[in-house]
Parts: structure tokens; C-alpha cells; sequence
């Protein structure tokens, strides 16, 4: 299946900052992980993804086509879910009137959006609160409030940036579960954390980024057979990232 | 006299709602450092309100107009202060704003004030001085007691909450 | 869309408002005075002026409905929408319009029904109505506006009520009329103007991004000319405003005024059917009085039934919030027929006006039918009231002779005598 999503030679920044340089990436079905240390760019790059901000060099496309104007943007954003890292919510919606509003930010039609809201809810198990208002929710069902938002209508592109912060373990647990109903149903998910157990329990391909840029792309098997002997790490997979990260440091 | 009366509403909700801090939930558990810390802040605010309003006033052309603008703010700003105990201290104005669309509208009988339209009566009238010395004074002690933090609701999904 | 209205009506802040809204314009409406009744254009502006006051609330309501986008943290959602910024607006203007109506429809309505039964056929006019809505989608629009722009939370609002209240003190811009006098209209190009500013503003507070979205947007190359320009036109707007002239017209007279039977007749625009009888019995109180001690015209108008240029046109009567200044007016137009035209010496000035000014207010009180007519503690200046009110109380020939008696004091004081 071809990538939902492709970046050639993409860079990012603000003002004189380059926040990302000369970027390749492709986006395919199942679950990319972004990893990283604060700073790398992950937020940078998942906005450029959901067309928020446009590239300052290259192209992104989305479902194989260019985003060069605001309106191929605006096209291209019904095929994208987005659950920024600071999402936000109007606290007197209940929880059906917020995915429908975000259904219809999506662009979705009347005729389809009460559907698409009611199977996203159900997608995230808050069938039984829809009724309720978001303010009154927990952490962990207003992260799977907001998982929902960014799934109604069946993007075929999800972009989830840190969506485990704040979670307890079990809430954490539970949003693996949905991640990996999201791969099953062969939607294109990144996400982007610096949890690396998110990444090992849920993701199919690993990006590692630093600095910017796109130092590392492989499967968790990969990353785990890279880790050094004497890195840093409780499991495989972050003694993997760790050695990379080291490996970086050295090389600077 | 409308003029006058409403000229001071800005600076005075502007002094109360200043006071509004996105660490309110912090500072409930603030010390009586921070509230006096508070009443100094106010009452330079109001200070420099009243400085720049009366001089303005005065160079105008009424000295008259700058006393009973003084008396306003203190008026304006007691129920501002009263108002951001109540509802918040971002929704500061909401009293201030409703007492003069009240007082705007029903406060003149003909060509006179009545009694209870302080901010408009002229600025030697005893009455309205005391009136707006003790809502005033209201406003102050709503200020030491510990602010609501009204609404305070998480509507940001982050490692950081936020207030609605 | 329409889903996403339901949802904005259903969480808006402003529902709870929105009771107050309704109470502050029917309080607004019958709770100061209401001599509007019966007399459509009255009425009609009575329904109108409300709008202005529960206006600043709702502009407030609307900058903190507006507010909600930076208060919640949803920039970034709504920059990744596929919805043009307009249309995620829309809704919330929308709702916050909505609101503003409820609160407006059912102070027209009881304007309307309080006055069908004595304004007669008609109906409230829809230029005042018109001004009215177009009043509160500028509040609105403002207050959406303020609330999108400025992140504080505190100063969109008093932005609101500065913009709204600034009208008091510029005329030419005024979005209101205190009160809708028969002889006048509201001129359509004045309300056209006011219209299209109202759209324009909308049309800013619909399109025109937040800060942050600016800071944000690089689709665009630059977005500060938008800014620019719409500063330019609302600059412009403004500008139209003022010189699209005055908000209130004068009206053509009708060509059928409404006269009454009696001698002298009593002729009232048509808009004033309702206060025809009280003026005629006002009238009739001063034929009553016998030995034709004084002297009437044939006919009494209101104001602006004659042409300006007839030379007793200025004495016309009005109907200042209702009937009651009408006594100041007739006894005007009799005293000018009845007192003599004399030459008054210097020094006896102030005598004979004491004498005209008694006899002035001896007539508002019979006009009216008692001394109301001259107001808490009014009546020409040095007059007895208490004197006024005796005499009024006097046999009608008694108070023929009180007058005949003022007559010949006022042709001893003054010289030369006519009439």
C-alpha cells in the first residue's frame, strides 16, 4: 500500500531558527513512532504534516498529492486527524457535542458527521458518557475524547503528538489498545513521544529524530539490536534509542 | 454627566481585573503577603488611574468634572472589585457595566439625579462621597478574602491545566 | 452547519444571559415611562432604545463567547480545520446573534400589543425595528471581534462598552434614536449606511484572524495588509456614517391630518389618533369659559402639519412625551391672541409680565385640568400657584372675571394698547 503521506527534503523554522532540515519521510499504513528529546522537531514536523504551518523548503504531499497553497491545504486536511500536544476543548460541550464539532471542523457533511461521531466515540469507549460534559471528565477520557476528535470520519492519516502525558498506567494501557485498533483498521498513525515502552507496545516503524533531523527509521526489532552494551535503559528498546542519542552526542 | 460617569469605568475594571493571574490556583494557597502585595497594587493602579483622569479632566477645563471622576473611580472600582469576588476576576467589568447601564437609564428624573445615582451627582455632595467610599471599602475587604478561582476548569489537555 | 449552531446555542454562555437580557429590555421599556404607547412610531423607538443598553451586556457576552478560542487552547485545532475561518466563526457570531434577538423580539412584541389598541391601524415601524437589530448585530460584531482579537480576558469586553458608549458622545455615529416624535423619520440613507458599516464589521469580525493565527498562518506570505485594509475601510465606513447625515429626517406633513369635529378644531398627525380626544377636551375647557373672555384660532395643529413659513406655524403645539406639554403650547397660542399688544415701558416690564405669566399659568392648569401641567414646582417665573389653583376652583364666571380682571391690569400697566 502506497505512504499516506510523504515528505521530500522538507525544512521547517521560525524566523532564523531552523527547526527542521532537509527532511525524507513517508508515512504508510500502521503505526509510525516519532521518538526524540525535547526539542528535535517532532511537534514541528506532525504540524507540517497536518498542514498547519507550510514548509519552508520542500514539499509534503497527502494521499499523494502536493500541499502548495492554503487550499490544496484545506483539501488536503479531510483526510488528516490532528491531536496537537496541548489540545483544547470548551468545557460545557458534552462529550458528542465536541467530536461532532471537530467531525465538522474536519469538513464531514451533516448526513455523515452524527454517524462518524457516534462510531468514533464507540471507537474510543465513551459510548456511555456522550452525553457527558467534557468538564466533568478524567484525564484519561478527555485524552480518548480528544483521540476521538482526531479519528471522526476515518482520516486516513492520524497524527498524535505525546497523547500519553498525564495518563496512569491503566489509562496508558487503554490508549494502546486504541492505537492499535486505529493500525488494525489500516489507518496511517504517527506518534510522536518520548515514551519509548508507547513506541515498543504500539508501533510497527520507528523515526528517530534529533536536532532537526530524521537521524534513525526502522522497525523496534531494529532499534533494540542497536542498543550498546553500555547504554542507558531499563529495556532493549531504550537502550536502542539511548545508544543512538549517545551516538549523536559523540559524533558532535 | 454620562460621560464623566463612564470615562472612569475602563480604569477601574482595568485595576480589578489586573489582579487576574493564571497561577490563581497557586495562589490560593498564597500567604497574607500576597493579598497585601494585592491591596498595594490596587490602590497604585487606582492611583495612577485617578492622577491621569483628573489631570486630563483638569486641563479640560473642570476641575469640578476631576473631583467627581475621582469619586467615580473609587465608586467604579469597589464593584469591580466586588464583581471579580463574585464572578471572577477576568469578569471584573460585569458589574461596573450593569450599574451604569441601571444608573444610565433609570438614574435622572427630568433634569435631577435621584438619590441612589451617586455617580451622577455633582462632586460637593456629601451622600455620594460616603456611597462611593463604601463600596470602595467593600471591594478591599472582598480583596482579602481568598480569590475564587471561578470556573476553574481544565480545558487544555496538557502536563499544564488552565482556568475557563 | 445548522448541527453546529444547535451545539453553540445549546453551550453558549450567553444562555445565561440571556434572562437578563429579556428582563433589562422589558424593564427598559415600560419601567421608565410610558407615554409611547398607542402611537406607533413612539412605540417603535421605545422598542428600539433598549437594544442599546442590553447591547454593552451582549457585546460583553459576545467578547467572552469569541474569548473561548484562547481561554481553551483551541488555536490549534481550529488552524488545522478544514473549515475556512469564516465559517468555524460563523456559528459562534451566529449564536451570540441569536441570543441578542430573543432578547429583543419580546419587548417589539409587547410594544406592539400594548399599542394596537390605541394606535389604531398600522403597525410598529420597521425602520426603528431595523435600527434596533442593526444596533445589536453591531454589539455583537464588536464584541466578537474584541473578544477574538485580544486574548485579555477583561478587555474586550470594556473594549465593547468604550465602542458602544462612545456613541453617546458622538451624535453623527449614533446606532439609536431616544425617542420616535411623529414629525420625524429615520432617513434610509442613514440607516443604509449603519447597515452596511454593521456588515462590515461583521464581515471583519468573521474573517479577520487572531494574533496568533497570524503569527502562525505562512500560507499567506503576509498577513498585515489585511489588517491594514480593514482599518481603511472601517476608517471609511465611519466616515460614510457621519456625513450620510443626520439619523432622524423630518417627514412630509400628511396630506389628511386627523381634526376633530368641535370648534375650534384640533388637528393631530394621524400617528397621534390617540391623543385627539384628550387635546380636543383640553380645548373644550377653554370654550367653556363664558363671556368669550378669551380668543381662540379656528384651529389648533400640531406641530408640523403647516408649512414652517406660515407665521403663526411656530406656535404650533407639540406632543413631548405626552400630552402634557400640550397646555404650554395652547395657552401660548391664546395668550398671544388675547393679551393686548401694548408698549411696555422699562420700568413696569416685570409687572406686566407677572400679569401675562399669571394669566399664562391660569391657563395650562384649566387646559390640563389641574396644575400638573406646570410640573413639580414649574410654572412661570414669580406666579402664586397657590392662587392658580384657587381661581381654578372658582365658579366659571368667577374665573372670567379673574381673567378679565388680568386683561385690564395688563392695558393699565403697559400703552398704547391694541386689541
Amino acid at each position: 500500500m502506497g505512504p499516506v503521506a510523504e515528505l521530500r527534503g522538507v525544512g521547517q523554522g521560525y524566523g532564523r531558527r531552523e527547526v527542521i532540515l532537509d527532511l525524507d519521510l513517508d508515512v504508510r499504513p500502521g503505526v509510525l513512532g516519532l521518538l526524540g528529546p525535547n526539542g528535535a522537531g517532532k511537534t514541528t514536523l506532525l504540524r507540517t504534516l497536518a498542514t498547519v504551518v507550510p514548509p519552508t523548503r520542500g514539499t509534503v504531499w497527502i494521499c499523494g498529492v502536493p500541499v502548495e497553497s492554503q487550499r490544496d491545504a484545506q483539501r488536503a486536511r479531510r483526510h488528516i486527524g490532528y491531536l496537537p500536544q496541548h489540545f483544547g476543548f470548551y468545557p460545557g460541550f458534552t462529550v458528542h457535542d465536541f467530536v461532532r464539532y471537530c467531525a465538522w471542523l474536519r469538513g464531514l457533511p451533516d448526513s455523515a458527521a452524527d454517524a462518524a461521531t457516534h462510531e468514533a466515540i464507540a471507537f474510543v469507549d465513551l459510548s456511555d458518557r456522550s452525553r457527558a460534559k467534557m468538564k466533568s471528565l478524567s484525564g484519561g477520557m478527555i485524552r480518548r475524547c480528544g483521540i476521538a476528535s482526531a479519528i471522526v470520519g476515518r482520516p486516513r492519516l492520524v497524527l498524535l503528538d505525546e497523547p500519553t502525558v498525564g495518563l496512569d498506567p491503566a489509562q496508558r494501557l487503554e490508549f494502546r489498545s486504541v492505537v492499535r485498533k486505529l493500525r488494525d483498521s489500516g489507518t496511517g498513525v504517527v506518534l510522536s513521544t518520548h515514551l519509548v515502552e508507547d513506541v515498543a507496545a504500539v508501533c510497527d516503524d520507528i523515526a528517530v529524530m534529533a536536532n532537526g533531523r530524521l537521524i534513525w527509521q526502522g522497525d523496534p526489532d531494529s532499534l533494540a539490536a542497536a542498543a550498546h552494551p553500555t547504554s542507558d535503559g531499563d529495556t532493549p528498546l531504550e537502550r536502542g534509542y539511548m545508544s543512538l542519542l549517545a551516538g549523536l552526542r559523540v559524533s558532535a | 454627566m454620562a460621560s464623566v460617569a463612564a470615562t472612569t469605568i475602563p480604569f477601574a475594571a482595568f485595576a480589578a481585573g489586573s489582579l487576574h493571574s493564571s497561577m490563581g490556583s497557586l495562589e490560593q494557597a498564597a500567604t497574607q503577603r500576597l493579598v497585601r502585595a494585592e491591596v498595594v497594587h490596587v490602590v497604585l493602579s487606582l492611583l495612577l488611574a485617578a492622577t491621569l483622569i483628573s489631570t486630563v479632566t483638569v486641563v479640560a477645563g473642570s476641575v469640578g468634572g476631576a473631583v467627581e471622576a475621582i469619586r467615580n473611580l473609587a465608586l467604579y472600582a469597589g464593584l469591580a472589585l466586588v464583581s471579580g469576588r463574585l464572578f471572577g476576576r477576568s469578569l471584573s467589568w460585569i458589574l461596573p457595566i450593569a450599574d451604569f447601564v441601571i444608573v444610565d437609564f433609570w438614574g435622572v428624573d427630568g433634569a435631577h439625579p435621584h438619590w441612589w445615582a451617586w455617580q451622577f451627582q455633582v462632586y460637593d455632595n456629601g451622600w455620594s462621597w460616603i456611597a462611593a467610599g463604601a463600596v470602595l471599602a467593600a471591594g478591599l475587604a472582598a480583596l482579602t478574602l481568598p480569590p475564587r478561582i471561578f470556573g476553574l476548569t481544565i480545558t487544555r489537555f496538557s502536563s499544564s491545566t488552565s482556568t475557563a | 452547519m445548522r448541527h453546529v449552531l444547535r451545539i453553540e446555542l445549546r453551550r453558549s454562555p450567553l444562555r445565561w444571559l440571556l434572562p437578563l437580557l429579556i428582563a433589562l429590555d422589558l424593564a427598559m421599556l415600560f419601567g421608565r415611562s410610558t407615554w409611547w404607547i398607542g402611537v406607533w412610531p413612539e412605540a417603535s423607538a421605545a422598542a428600539q432604545l433598549p437594544a442599546f443598553f442590553f447591547g454593552i451586556l451582549l457585546g460583553g457576552g459576545a467578547a467572552w463567547t469569541a474569548g473561548r478560542v484562547h481561554r481553551a487552547g483551541t488555536t490549534e485545532q481550529l488552524a488545522a480545520a478544514m473549515q475556512p475561518r469564516w465559517r468555524i466563526e460563523l456559528p459562534v457570531w451566529l449564536s451570540s446573534l441569536i441570543f441578542g434577538l430573543i432578547a429583543y423580539v419580546p419587548g417589539v412584541a409587547l410594544a406592539f400589543i400594548v399599542s394596537a389598541p390605541d394606535a389604531g391601524p398600522g403597525f410598529l415601524w420597521p425602520s426603528y425595528l431595523l435600527l434596533g437589530a442593526c444596533l445589536i448585530t453591531l454589539s455583537v460584531s464588536i464584541g466578537h471581534l474584541a473578544g477574538k482579537l485580544w486574548q485579555s480576558r477583561f478587555i474586550p469586553p470594556i473594549a465593547v462598552a468604550v465602542c458602544l458608549f462612545g456613541q453617546v458622545m458622538v451624535p453623527p455615529i449614533r446606532f439609536y434614536v431616544l425617542s420616535g416624535h411623529v414629525q420625524a423619520e429615520v432617513s434610509p440613507s442613514a440607516l443604509i449606511t449603519r447597515f452596511t458599516l454593521t456588515l462590515l464589521l461583521t464581515a471583519m469580525a468573521l474573517t479577520l484572524p487572531p494574533r496568533q493565527v497570524v503569527r502562525d498562518a505562512g500560507w499567506r506570505l503576509n498577513t498585515a495588509p489585511i489588517r491594514g485594509i480593514a482599518a481603511a475601510m472601517l476608517f471609511s465606513g465611519l466616515a460614510t456614517v457621519v456625513t450620510a447625515g443626520p439619523l432622524l429626517v423630518a417627514r412630509p406633513a400628511p396630506a389628511d391630518p386627523l381634526c376633530s369635529d368641535e370648534s375650534p378644531r384640533v388637528c393631530v398627525w394621524p400617528e397621534n389618533r390617540k391623543y385627539l380626544g384628550t387635546i380636543d377636551a383640553m380645548v373644550a375647557r377653554l370654550v367653556a369659559l363664558p363671556n368669550g373672555v378669551l380668543k381662540l384660532p379656528d384651529t389648533f395643529y400640531e406641530r408640523g402639519l403647516r408649512d414652517a413659513s406660515v407665521p403663526e406655524a411656530g406656535s404650533d403645539f407639540q406632543i413631548l412625551a405626552g400630552p402634557v406639554s400640550v397646555p404650554f403650547f395652547l395657552s401660548s397660542a391664546v395668550t398671544a391672541r388675547t393679551v393686548p399688544d401694548c408698549e411696555v415701558p422699562q420700568d413696569v416690564e416685570q409687572q406686566f409680565s407677572h400679569e401675562v405669566f399669571r394669566l399664562d399659568a391660569y391657563l395650562q392648569v384649566r387646559t390640563f385640568g389641574n396644575a400638573a401641567a406646570l410640573g413639580e414646582g414649574g410654572g412661570p417665573p414669580g406666579v402664586d400657584i397657590k392662587e392658580i389653583v384657587q381661581v381654578i376652583h372658582l365658579p366659571e364666571s368667577g374665573q372670567a372675571d379673574w381673567i378679565k380682571d388680568r386683561l385690564t391690569a395688563i392695558r393699565q400697566i403697559g400703552a398704547n394698547c391694541h386689541g
